[in-house]
């Protein structure tokens, strides 16, 4: 009963809360508390399961299973050992490689607005480049740069992504048109003349579930004041969440 | 200038809402909806279901076992908590000095065409919106029970919407608004790191600048669900029966894998155990946890499932006899 309570003060209290409730524990309690709230920390560097579906039921089969012992050092000691074996061969296969990146790669401008504003460089200023190159050398590079962007299809497409883009569909006057280029030319990477559609409505029709892997939204416990309703979070990855049924 | 933009916009969503509410749709809907109020505060609306006095609600809209609803500006009606669906957060409120009208009542819709113009009860008043989708796919905390979701576009930020009724132009109830998708677009790729934070916080930079301002994106229970939902209320005993094994389940490398077996449930009972893997199901190999889960959601209560469950290295097959989901009251 002892180390459920210390569980449940770890993983609802804020970091203040838990902090004053330490301070009124003996010290035997407060060790084991301590430990909890180091495993909560460790479930959530896990990234196996999204922030909002963890849960004290993890926790505690996580107790059960491991037990509130600290890992051994040793793993660790291992991994280091190997580290400089890792850093030759990466720099080995860099060195290999990079040949290949300067032929298929774009010129790159120094940006604050990240990895998209690259590509729409690309896009317009170096189209015939772009045309010379074999669409299966360059798919990579562009996969590489734009990160899960360009990984999305209309299936998967989130709201949020959606209301991104509807919002400038109804009108909103771009303040960088490379940004729009690369987020239109990310639907479809293969087809680099698509012309930018500013009016298309959003891809409602184009959903019909035919994506391998579709945005899974987790409602949340948590209410949201500015609209009294529930909170919403969408997951791109539905390998993380955990279904109950 | 920003307060010029701020201002018109106001007006604008004020203007809305006046000219729906000579809608002579809304007329029509308005007799079937009590306004729930908290010290003062509207919460949200209850949906008449039955015109005996059976009304629908959002658990975020009642405070209360016992709770006030308006019809009209003066007429109060009392309402009593008669049943929870936890896992929808869906309520079912009695009224016993209820007085029916003629032509009073709800119709459910069991089926709504993407695009279809929608009219949102808000407590500020009626509000227009777009259906979006009937099947997102939704988990619930905290059951983290699988449930469609319906998603609704509102074009404007448009103030509290929690709990709020929406409405199809012929009058049927297409959903009650539950949860509204927060704005952490980073949140979608956190292996991403800072320069997707960057390019987002861009992003919502430039819609603050240039608008148009504000299009919320709800979620409510997608018409198959609340219909099923309302059909348990309207029952003798006034439950909604979700079908279950009781097991929580997520991606393996294929088929899915079992977190978690609840003790004493159809899945227990069947000799299931956390840490197996189920590889197909009444002879479909399972591929995705939403595969199952939506087959889950499919069966009836008292069906049979056929599973094929992948134990280290045996396989063996189970039949699994779907249960109703008991934390229901």
């Amino acid at each position: 009963m002892r180390i459920d309570r210390h569980l449940v003060a770890a993983f609802e209290l804020s970091d203040a809360e838990f902090e004053a409730l330490l301070c009124s524990m003996p010290e035997k309690e407060r060790g084991q508390a301590l430990e909890a709230r180091r495993l909560k920390a460790g479930l959530r560097e896990l990234r196996e399961t999204p922030e909002c579906q963890l849960t004290t039921e993890h926790l505690r089969r996580a107790v059960l299973e491991s037990g509130m012992k600290r890992p051994a050092p040793w793993p660790w000691a291992w991994g280091w050992a190997l580290a400089p074996v890792a850093m030759v061969g990466a720099w080995l296969s860099l060195n290999r490689s990079e040949p290949q990146l300067e032929k298929t790669s774009v010129p790159m401008v120094a940006s604050d607005s990240g990895p998209s504003e690259r590509i729409a460089m690309a896009e317009s200023d170096r189209a015939p480049a772009v045309e010379a190159t074999p669409a299966a050398a360059v798919q990579p590079v562009v996969a590489g740069l734009e990160g899960p962007k360009a990984e999305r299809r209309p299936g998967s497409q989130s709201a949020l992504a959606r209301r991104t883009e509807r919002s400038r569909s109804l009108g909103a006057q771009p303040p960088n048109k490379s940004l729009i280029l690369a987020k239109w030319t990310s639907h479809d990477d293969s087809d680099w003349s698509a012309p930018v559609r500013f009016d298309s409505p959003a891809p409602i029709e184009r959903e019909a579930g035919s994506s391998p892997e579709p945005v899974v939204v987790i409602v949340t416990e948590s209410p949201d004041p500015s609209t009294g309703g529930h909170q919403a979070v969408e997951v791109s990855r539905q390998a993380d969440v955990v279904f109950g049924g | 200038m920003s307060f010029l933009a701020v201002s018109l916009l106001g007006l604008a969503a004020l203007d809305q809402t006046k000219a729906l509410a000579a809608d002579p749709v809304w007329e029509r809907i308005q007799p079937n909806l009590l306004r729930l109020d908290s010290g003062g505060v509207t919460l949200g609306h209850a949906v008449l279901i039955d015109p005996k006095g059976l009304f629908l609600a959002a658990r975020s809209s009642v405070s209360t076992p016992t709770i006030v609803g308006w019809a009209g500006p003066t007429r109060p009606v009392t309402l009593v908590v008669v049943a929870t669906d936890e896992t929808t957060q869906m309520l079912l409120l009695k009224s016993e000095d209820w007085v029916p009208q003629a032509n009073s009542g709800t119709r459910i819709l069991a089926q709504i065409e993407p695009g279809a113009r929608l009219i949102v009860a808000t407590p500020n008043g009626p509000v227009r919106a777009e259906f979006v989708s009937a099947d997102r796919i939704g988990v619930v905390r905290p059951s983290l029970r699988y449930t469609p979701l319906a998603e609704i576009r509102l074009e404007s930020a448009v103030g509290p919407v929690g709990g709020s009724p929406v409405f199809t132009e012929t009058g049927g109830l297409a959903g009650v608004l539950g949860a509204t998708l927060i704005g952490e677009r980073a949140s979608l790729a956190p292996s991403a790191g800072q320069p997707m934070k960057a390019a987002a916080e861009a992003d919502s930079a430039a819609t603050a600048l240039y608008g148009p301002q504000g299009m919320t994106v709800a979620y409510a229970l997608s018409p198959a669900v609340l219909q099923r939902v309302v059909l348990g209320f309207l029952s003798a005993d006034h439950k909604v029966r979700h079908p279950s094994i009781g097991v929580f389940f997520k991606a393996a490398t294929e088929g899915v894998l079992l977190e978690a077996v609840m003790p004493d449930s159809p899945a227990a009972r069947a000799g299931l155990k956390a840490g197996e893997v189920i590889v197909s199901a009444n002879g479909q190999a399972v591929r995705t946890p939403v595969e199952f889960a939506r087959l889950l959601f499919g069966s009836a209560v008292g069906d049979k499932l056929q599973l094929r469950i992948r134990s280290g290295k045996t396989e063996r097959e189970v039949e699994v006899i779907v249960g109703v989901q008991d934390s229901d009251s």
